[in-house]
């Protein structure tokens, strides 16, 4: 007990009575190290501590008393709350949903572009420059699926391999060149409107029809003179641009220019106009020469 | 003090904030009177304490989500209460001039048609209403809800020495009043 202790002003003795009251003293001894007890001494050292720590006790004990609090407000404020959490819930739920169905919505256009994409490239890698005769099976095979749409009236055997043509499915070399000339009679180049010697993308230009005379199946080889070509091999459906002859061998001039499918292969149909005759080339996918027939 | 177990509010609060609306209800209710006295005792005014209570129990369920357990349910619940009760009386624009002579400055109420319930309510808001509102917070949070020097420190984020100053004020200037009264009281007697 240090009985020379100075005693504290008042404030100083507010701090540290309050202190005390909590047990906090020890720590306010160590924050200005100094004993606890020195502390204790300038407390009991100043006039009237006694007194003062009874009040400052009594307030405590006043402000520790729970203001009142009407139940009836109390259940409201709380009702509220716990509706503004449910809602602040779903809002979260909604936007996380939202989140969800924009990213697999990204994911699923990423998705389509890059099938697209691959597709163009695998197109364009697998038919490589022959980029006019890429599309070609398209186009036919739309003409014979839809053929009222057309007005064809080519009837094609059950067990005959899909359209592939514009002019139509042959397996007589005669009908095809036969239904050529029907054809340029009423489209002359109408239908590869081109002149520039090449092969248009005549299966895909659209326009003509698949007609075939209905009487044509009847015709016989009369008057015709029919020259095979070489046995064609190609296995693709693919027509290649081949260079058309502007003349036939007999030096009449190209009229018409149309596609076909001859015993399931591709073909390119050319018709040169005569004086008295027609003639009808009918080349390969690489361009051979199948057949060339004279019609009168 | 809080009377419920911090285990079991960190439980609730966790049950609540994956969306169960009866924890959070129950959570809420647990310490729901303590968020109005620190509300009442930093503002002073009954219907600007309502007022605050509100926003603390709105903000409480809707940061719920947040609410990590690495502190206490309740350290964590009673800063947000004494922050929207600072925000509400910066709102008001209430904030008094602390004076170092309370007890001059007091105005005592007229007790003669008080009850002396009615009486000490006034008395500790006209007490306290003489401290800033930082003061009135830390004094709420020490007496009313039984935190600790540290616990203070850490929701009002000021040093522990700043806490027991303004806990030492609040009462003091409490005590001031109360001694006043019972002055007055004594000279009334004949």
């Amino acid at each position: 007990m240090n009985d020379t202790a100075p005693p504290l002003e008042p404030e100083e003795l507010d701090e540290l009575l309050s202190a005390e009251l909590d047990s906090e003293l020890d720590a306010v001894a160590r924050e200005r190290h100094v004993p606890t007890e020195t502390l204790v001494a300038r407390i009991r050292a100043t006039p009237g501590a006694a007194e003062r720590r009874a009040a400052l006790a009594a307030a405590r004990d006043v402000l520790a008393e729970t203001p009142d609090f009407d139940d009836l407000v109390s259940a409201r404020i709380r009702a509220k709350a716990v509706r503004a959490a449910e809602a602040e819930q779903t809002a979260r739920r909604k936007a996380r949903a939202r989140r969800r169905n924009r990213v697999f919505t990204g994911a699923i256009g990423i998705a389509a572009a890059a099938v697209v994409a691959v597709a163009i490239a695998a197109s364009l890698s697998g038919h490589g420059n022959h980029t006019v005769a890429a599309s070609a099976p398209e186009s036919p095979r739309r003409t014979a699926a839809h053929p009222a749409a057309t007005g064809s009236s080519l009837v094609v055997p059950p067990n005959a391999p899909a359209p592939e043509a514009r002019l139509g499915t042959f397996t007589s070399l005669r009908l095809l060149a036969l239904a050529a000339v029907d054809e340029s009679a009423t489209h002359k180049y109408s239908v590869s409107g081109t002149s520039s010697g090449r092969v248009p993308s005549a299966l895909g230009s659209g326009g003509a029809s698949a007609a075939l005379p209905a009487n044509s199946a009847s015709r016989d080889q009369d008057g015709l003179s029919q020259k095979t070509a070489p046995a064609f091999t190609g296995n693709g459906k693919a027509l290649p641009t081949c260079s058309a002859p502007s003349r036939a061998p007999t030096g009449d001039p190209l009229v018409f220019t149309t596609s076909a499918t001859y015993q399931g292969q591709p073909v390119v149909v050319f018709v040169f106009e005569g004086t008295r005759a027609r003639t009808v080339e009918i080349v390969d996918r690489a361009c051979r020469v199948l057949n060339v027939q004279s019609i009168g | 003090m809080p009377d419920a177990d911090p285990d079991h509010d960190t439980a609730l609060a966790r049950r609540a904030a994956a969306g169960d609306t009866a924890a959070l209800d129950q959570v809420l209710g647990n310490h729901m009177a303590l968020v109005h006295g620190v509300c009442r005792r930093v503002l002073g005014n009954a219907d600007d304490a309502l007022d605050a209570t509100q926003e603390a129990l709105l903000a409480i369920a809707r940061k719920i989500g947040t609410f990590d357990g690495r502190s206490k349910f309740s350290t964590w619940a009673y800063r947000v209460a004494t922050n929207a009760a600072l925000d509400e009386a910066r709102r008001r624009n209430r904030r008094p001039v602390p004076t170092d002579d309370v007890a001059e400055s007091a105005r005592a109420p007229d007790r003669a048609s008080l009850d002396t319930g009615v009486a000490d309510r006034l008395d500790v808001d006209a007490a306290l209403e003489q401290l800033p509102p930082e003061y009135r917070a830390a004094v709420a949070l020490r007496d009313l809800v039984g935190m600790d020097y540290a616990e203070i420190a850490d929701v009002l984020g000021i040093p522990a020495g700043t806490v027991r100053s303004r806990i030492s004020r609040g009462r003091a200037a409490l005590a001031d009043l109360l001694g006043n009264r019972e002055t007055s009281s004594e000279h009334q007697t004949p």
